[in-house]
């Protein structure tokens, strides 16, 4: 089979089995998306991140166990970004505004499959901070039915995150 | 935004994935570059009374009144220690990446065979060391490895700036 043609998981399989090919396309192809991705959130590391992810890809290729590549090296590259934030490595506070802007812009397009209210109300409860009980006033609703819609609305999040 | 991966990371990064999945030839480098350190120090510090220029004690000679552990642990320390320098010293970051993410696993088996060919070359050669014992090889062999630990410790302060 041509190698162009395989799956990012299929590749990962080759990758355990220290397949050097199979890490060259996948490096060919989520390169630029992974550089991007870093370039928008800090500039100035962006270099070392994005050298620091593709290694760390490499060294915990064994960890990977089948799950949705993209998403598991994306989740990788977030967590990366945290830590080096963490670190103190970043500190601008621009930086950290332009990064907060990002996940916001990357928040609202998860939510695009939602329905308008539950956007309304997941914003406001994991973002605002609204409790059940303020939420069940403001919108006239027992909590029960609010913590069913929220519910609902986090399983279409959670698909459209895998 | 679409920005180009600068050309430079794209090499950092195939150079690594090549020592990260074909590791052999940076192991077998690695421990080239350990034996070829530690065997000079020989010249100046002959192992169990193994020398290139005949035994005795070499420089160490004012460690020995501290006792068998003292002179081990100098010993070791010298020998295996000057071997992790030498190969640190010359391994790219690629390679060198590798090499610490496996620090012990490469270090301890090499202090240890380094012990086992010099003990060997020494009976074979009958040549006659000092102070030996337990205590000496016991020394010699755990503070050769934790001399290695914090060269490699202190080599990546070193190539991270």
């Amino acid at each position: 089979m041509d190698k162009n043609n395989e799956s990012d998981e299929e590749l990962m399989r080759k990758l355990q089995l220290n397949d050097l090919s199979a890490f060259e396309l996948l490096y060919e192809r989520h390169q630029s998306r992974l550089y991007n991705y870093f370039q928008a959130r800090s500039p100035k590391y962006a270099e070392d991140l994005f050298q620091e992810c593709f290694s760390r890809l490499l060294e915990r290729r064994d960890q990977w166990n089948g799950q949705p590549f993209l998403a598991w090296f994306f989740v990788m590259a977030r967590n990366l970004f945290i830590d080096e934030f963490r670190k103190s490595k970043i500190q601008k506070t621009e930086e950290l505004s332009d990064w907060a802007e990002n996940e916001k812009v990357e928040i609202d397009q998860w939510l695009e499959g939602i329905s308008d209210e539950s956007k309304t109300m997941l914003k406001e409860h994991y973002l605002s901070g609204l409790s059940y009980q303020e939420m069940s006033q403001k919108y006239g609703t027992k909590e029960a039915s609010l913590r069913q819609k929220l519910s609902r609305a986090l399983q279409v999040l959670r698909k459209e995150l895998t | 935004m679409n920005t180009h991966t600068p050309p430079h990371l794209t090499k950092n990064i195939m150079e690594y994935a090549e020592v990260e999945l074909r590791p052999a030839k940076t192991l077998l480098y690695f421990y080239f570059l350990m034996t070829l350190g530690a065997l000079v120090t020989l010249l100046i510090c002959p192992q169990f009374g193994v020398g290139p220029i005949g035994g005795g004690h070499g420089i160490s000679g004012w460690v020995m009144p501290y006792g068998a552990f003292a002179c081990g642990a100098y010993c070791g320390a010298v020998f295996v220690g000057a071997g992790t320098l030498a190969a640190s010293a010359f391994l790219s970051m690629a390679q060198w990446r590798w090499v610490w993410r496996h620090q012990f696993l490469l270090v301890a088996p090499a202090a240890f065979i380094f012990f086992i060919v010099l003990m060997g070359i020494k009976h074979l050669g009958r040549f006659e060391g000092m102070n030996e014992g337990p205590t000496f090889y016991l020394a010699w062999n755990l503070i050769g490895v934790m001399t290695s630990w914090l060269i490699l410790r202190t080599m990546k302060v070193v190539k991270t700036i």
